[in-house]
């Protein structure tokens, strides 16, 4: 799913007051990409993810997936958001099923089918608890897989591990990378930690603030599996902090 | 210092009150028994009523009316709700309407509920509809308001229709209020009843305390009363046990 954003501006009104959030953003994403927003925080990374996913409507320019214009939310476009987003009133089970019981298909099926996803993610014993029963990491897990089930093009997510301690988080992003390479989605993922985004992505796109726009579009050429201690871990991490600091 | 059983310490206080209004209505009969029946009088109208049958059957004359009253107010108020607490542009256009209905006290509608409806079970009914409807549908609004936005935005990027938005997620998220509602109505119908039953009707707990006092049986009257308070005091321990159940 090809993804193409031209010269998109977006501004907030709040208490009359106008927050240019969003000027003049052009980028292209390729079909089974895998992209970071970078960023400081308030430079609009939430705001251009919210774009691509339908959530919110931009001022100027046009977001096309595939040539088509993205008017509104769809399950083609899965999106994992950075605040917990489990339905509290749903088991694990019924959570990651929702979206498929939406469809016309049979719910033994669609139990069969959740099942699957959440083996692959280890929570194959957990399907009967409630979200309030879940570690943060669980939580965003199945998050996940709630969206994947639905077999998306391509997964939005939006600082997704954000609020896990270091050694879960960086357990979540290897699984992530897995899941990308197994299902080969296009995946745009939102962070404003370098490390994080120098692990996960082959395009960094790095963002600035006042108003939020694009500063650079970083393509990275680190081979997988990565390793946090390798030189050219090191060398581009800090090349993208230069270029985030300028 | 005397630790006291967790047990005993809620019926400590009215077991000392029996003894004190014994006291006071037997040996020292402080007043005439027609203006304050003795715990002795209360017992013996008691055993008589439950014996005839009659207390009975106006507690289910009571109950009858307040469930129905109960259940058709939240089978309109409930849906409604969601549907205004979803739409700022429904609950715009409903404002004033709900604004000026809804402080009127539902026994205001007693003289209408006489001419539309008669005596007997209907008029109460619709008394007690007038009087829950607009709480729950208060409750209702303000709950489906207080749905998480993030969880409504899950669902459409997860493939919701608007529809479904208020079905799957507004209306289950909005439950614990809901239930909040239902109980604040239990507690308005049960006083909408006895109220329309000590004028339109000739039956219920109402109509028996309004009949006993004519008739000088003070006694019935303090059994009336006790039957509306326990019935409210069960009321409140089933919604407490549903409430223990909603964790989120
Ligand atoms: N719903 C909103 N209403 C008003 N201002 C907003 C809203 N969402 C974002 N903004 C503003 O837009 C700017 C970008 O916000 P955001 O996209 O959340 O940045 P980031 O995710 O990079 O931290 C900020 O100045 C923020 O205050
Ligand atoms: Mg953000």
């Amino acid at each position: 799913m090809t993804i193409e954003i031209k010269s998109l501006s977006k501004t907030f009104k709040t208490h009359g007051k106008e927050v240019f959030a969003l000027k003049d953003i052009n980028l292209k994403i390729e079909n089974k990409d895998f992209v970071c927003l970078l960023g400081p925080s308030g430079c609009g990374k939430t705001t251009l993810l919210r774009l691509i996913g339908g959530l919110e409507k931009g001022d100027n320019g046009k977001i096309l997936e595939d040539e088509k214009l993205i008017t509104k939310p769809s399950k083609e476009r899965g999106f994992v958001f950075q605040q917990y987003s489990l339905f509290p009133w749903l088991t694990v089970l019924d959570n990651v099923t929702f979206g498929l019981d939406l469809g016309n298909d049979s719910k033994e099926e669609n139990i069969r089918r959740a099942r699957t996803y959440l083996k692959s993610v280890g929570l194959e014993s957990s399907e009967n608890l409630y979200p309030h029963e879940l570690s943060g990491g669980m939580k965003q897990r199945v998050a996940i897989i709630r969206s994947l089930v639905n077999k998306p093009k391509t997964l939005l997510m939006d600082e997704p591990f954000s609020a896990l301690d270091i050694q879960n988080r960086h357990k979540l992003q290897e699984e992530i990378v897995r899941i990308w390479k197994k299902t080969e989605k296009t995946i745009i993922f939102v962070t404003h930690d370098v490390d994080e985004a120098v692990f996960l992505a082959d395009h960094i796109v790095l963002m600035g603030r006042n108003p939020g726009h694009i500063k650079e579009v970083y393509d990275s050429k680190l081979s997988r599996p990565r390793s946090r201690n390798s030189e050219e871990f090191l060398a581009i991490q800090s090349h993208i902090l230069e270029g985030l600091e300028s | 210092m005397i630790t006291l059983n967790k047990k005993i310490l809620p019926i400590l206080l009215p077991l000392i009150i029996i003894i004190f209004w014994y006291i006071f209505t037997v040996p020292i009969v402080l007043v005439p028994n027609y203006v304050m029946p003795s715990p002795i009088m209360v017992v013996a109208s008691a055993y008589q009523l439950i014996i005839s049958g009659k207390l009975f059957t106006h507690i289910i004359s009571t109950l009858i009316k307040v469930l129905s009253g109960l259940l058709l107010a939240s089978v309109i108020a409930i849906p409604l709700g969601v549907l205004l607490g979803w739409s700022q542009n429904l609950e715009d256009m409903s404002k004033f309407i709900v604004g000026i209905l809804r402080p009127i006290p539902p026994v205001a509608w007693i003289p209408f509920s006489i001419l539309w409806f008669g005596i007997g079970l209907i008029p109460g009914i619709f008394i007690i509809f007038m009087g829950c409807f607009f709480p729950i549908l208060i409750y209702t609004i303000d709950g489906a308001k207080r749905t998480d936005k993030v969880l409504i935005e899950s669902g459409k990027t997860l493939g919701t229709s608007n529809f479904q938005t208020i079905t799957k997620i507004i209306f289950p998220s909005s439950i614990p209020t809901i239930i909040s509602g239902l109980k604040v109505g239990v507690g308005i119908a049960l006083m909408c009843t006895v109220t329309a039953e000590m004028v339109a009707s000739n039956s219920g707990l109402g109509y028996l305390i309004m009949n006993s006092s004519q008739l000088f049986d003070t006694g019935a009257v303090v059994v009336g009363m006790l039957s509306i308070g326990i019935i409210g005091l069960i009321f409140d321990l089933i919604f407490k046990k549903i409430q223990n159940k909603i964790f989120w």
